[in-house]
């Protein structure tokens, strides 16, 4: 059976989120026992933290209940997945280009970074002609690194705005 | 009550020079801008602009930055109603009907209420600190860490029963944010959650949280729309409407005073008032209201009990500063650095000795509020034109003001990095039906609450019976008590109540 023939219904997200707040909980509580130096660094993470991992672990018994993987019928067009790109993926798309952009900022600098981001981001949001695009990236990108550097006073690592602002 | 002379005194100061009637309405100018740039906070504003304040005297160097903390107070209160994100805490509860009725078309309307209310609830809160600023100060001292412990908590469950019919997703929400919240070094210094990363010694930064959870669920959403208001004809700017917002706010005189009186008390409590006095009014609205379910749809009542409450916390925490010496938060922080720069240690002794300069602070406050009118309808008027402005070129400017913002608040990567992953996080909660309210809260005053905890525990000769053995503490208790237990079973009872009295239930079939 191809993986594409198996349809996963059911609350497979919630349950992946209480995995994750069952993890960070479970790990914290017990990071925070194995650095306290006795009961007072654990008066609160403690019972938060069991209360928590209790509350949790029964509201993933209740939701794992209503998991079912299927079989499906593989759909081999995919043309209505194309028409809605925006609708289905855009969210998605900005939270990865949020991320990149973050991870980004530090290695080429400031400047270059939310030079790219927004242009990005533009594009995703179906912006195509190029020298708007362009334009608007490069006015964002001057105006806010000025007042980051010129009027906040920010250390801000740049690329290209340092040297042209010195 | 008020001392005659002093007061005298106090006006002769405020009109015998030039002075404050140039730094205030510059101030408030100030604090409309950065208030309604999101991610660039008031605390920002004010700490930028400190070092201007040691070429002026005392008070007027007081006033100028009480004028922005007021501009930017209102300020939050514009990215809030128009976009969904509200630069600081205090302005959260202003985007659960703030919004809704933007999109609605009725942004005009929205800004005129929350204007109203800002303007009235400040004037009240002041009000309240000239005739009440010794008792206050007197009930604030009695407060010890069991009942601090307990209002946090109080706080806590109260958000988390406003996630109607999820309120056990509230408290997990909660929970889970009151252990990212003490992340970090403990006060015996053991290191916890970190990771190794010396950046996390002091936690997480709660500022770029906050806007990353909050801005976060509704800008990924508005990636699938052109314009914040998809209606064109809806999408327009009128001055007439913002003012007729801002007379139909005074329909609802006890709405806003009860806001207003709300957020003069709670704002009053170190470490607390800004973040929940908002949304306590609002929650306390919203279940006095036989209307509860026009709540987060659009009821102006919601922005008025947000913004009055909001607003009176900046006299409460005024109370604190002037009385105590103590900042409740960080625009408060940075007041405290002008007291230092002018050699002036606020507290009872000074209450005492310098009643004058605290009823100028008061009285120049006052004349804000009315300043804040004049000022803040034609900026409103320039500030709406934003939802004319394409998604396209609103979203990437937002998103990157917010990082960087982050970025300048914190001083290093922590900012931005906390604020992505916030803002991912925020998203997910919201899809799945979380309170990214009850997390905020929870991170905000996670450590307060251990802090608290622990000092009770010592108190107690390291037994925490004593949180169950003073009048006010048992109180407070019993407050949550019934949150939790109305919160949890309030929906059985109603649809027991309504079955035996054959009235149809919402949703079913």
């Amino acid at each position: 059976m191809k993986p594409t023939d198996l349809r996963f219904e059911g609350p497979w997200g919630h349950c992946a989120l209480l995995l994750a707040f069952i993890t960070f909980t479970a790990w914290y509580t017990l990071d925070a026992s194995t650095a306290s130096s006795g009961y007072r660094d654990l008066l609160l993470i403690g019972p938060v933290g069991a209360i928590a991992l209790l509350l949790c672990a029964g509201l993933l018994v209740r939701e794992a209940l209503r998991l079912r993987i299927r079989r499906a019928p593989a759909d081999g067009s995919g043309a209505g997945r194309q028409a809605g790109f925006l609708q289905e993926y855009g969210a998605p798309a900005v939270m990865a280009a949020l991320a990149i952009y973050v991870i980004l900022m530090p290695f080429i600098g400031f400047d270059t970074a939310t030079f790219l981001f927004t242009a990005g981001l533009m594009v995703i949001q179906g912006e195509r002609k190029a020298w708007v695009i362009l334009v608007f990236s490069t006015v964002v990108t001057v105006l806010v690194m000025l007042v980051m550097l010129k009027v906040l006073s920010v250390d801000t690592p740049t690329l290209v705005m340092e040297h042209l602002v010195d | 009550m008020i001392d005659g002379t002093a007061f005298a005194d106090a006006l002769v100061f405020l009109f015998s020079s030039w002075e404050p009637w140039v730094v205030v309405p510059l101030g408030l100018l100030i604090g409309l801008l950065f208030g309604t740039l999101p991610g660039v906070s008031v605390t920002i504003a004010m700490a930028v602009f400190l070092p201007f304040t040691l070429y002026m005297d005392f008070g007027s160097a007081i006033l100028f930055l009480t004028a922005i903390f007021t501009g930017g107070g209102f300020g939050g209160a514009v990215p809030a109603i128009l976009v969904n994100v509200p630069g600081t805490p205090s302005a959260v509860a202003t985007t659960f009907d703030g919004y809704p009725m933007a999109q609605a078309g009725r942004h005009n309307e929205a800004l005129g209420i929350a204007l109203v209310a800002s303007t009235i609830g400040m004037a009240l809160s002041y009000v309240v600190l000239l005739f009440l600023i010794e008792p206050i100060a007197k009930f604030v001292l009695r407060l010890g860490p069991p009942e601090l412990f307990f209002i946090a908590v109080c706080g806590l469950f109260l958000i988390a029963a406003l996630s109607r019919g999820a309120f056990l997703k509230g408290v997990i929400s909660g929970l889970v944010g009151i252990l990212a919240g003490t992340i970090g070094m403990t006060a015996t210094g053991s290191v916890r959650g970190t990771m190794g990363s010396m950046y996390l010694l002091d936690g997480f930064p709660s500022t770029p949280v906050v806007i990353g959870l909050f801005a976060a669920s509704e800008l990924f959403v508005l990636v699938r729309s052109q314009y914040i208001i998809q209606d064109e004809s809806l999408r327009k700017v009128d001055i007439r409407e913002i003012f007729a917002g801002f007379m139909s706010g005074f329909r609802y005189p006890m709405v806003i005073f009860r806001g207003s009186m709300i957020g003069a008390v709670i704002g009053a409590v170190p470490g607390i008032g800004s973040a929940i006095s908002n949304l306590v009014s609002y929650a306390y609205q919203r279940s006095r209201d036989r209307d509860k379910d026009s709540y987060g749809r659009g009821n102006p009542k919601g922005v008025i009990a947000a913004e009055s409450a909001n607003s009176s916390s900046e006299g409460g925490s005024m109370v604190t500063l002037l009385a105590l010496g103590l900042p409740g938060g960080g625009n408060t922080a940075v007041m405290l650095g002008a007291f230092a720069m002018h050699n002036v240690v606020p507290g009872p002794r000074f209450i005492a000795d310098h009643k004058d300069v605290v009823y100028s602070i008061v009285l120049g406050n006052l004349a804000q509020a009315l300043l804040l009118v004049v000022i803040g309808l034609p900026f409103l008027r320039l500030a709406v034109s934003v939802i004319k402005v394409p998604l396209r070129f609103l979203l990437p400017v937002i998103l990157i003001l917010t990082t960087l913002g982050s970025y300048a608040l914190v001083g290093n990567m922590m900012g931005p990095i906390t604020l992505a992953g916030a803002a991912i996080l925020g998203a997910i909660l919201k899809r799945y039906g979380y309170s990214a309210v009850a997390m905020v809260i929870g991170v905000l005053l996670g450590s307060m609450m251990e802090g608290e905890l622990v000092r009770s525990w010592q108190m107690g000769g390291r037994d925490l019976t004593i949180l169950f053995q003073r009048p006010m503490s048992l109180a407070l208790f019993a407050i949550i008590v019934i949150v939790v237990v109305w919160s949890l079973f309030s929906d059985r009872l109603m649809r027991i109540w309504a079955s035996r009295r054959g009235v149809p239930q919402e949703g079913a079939g």
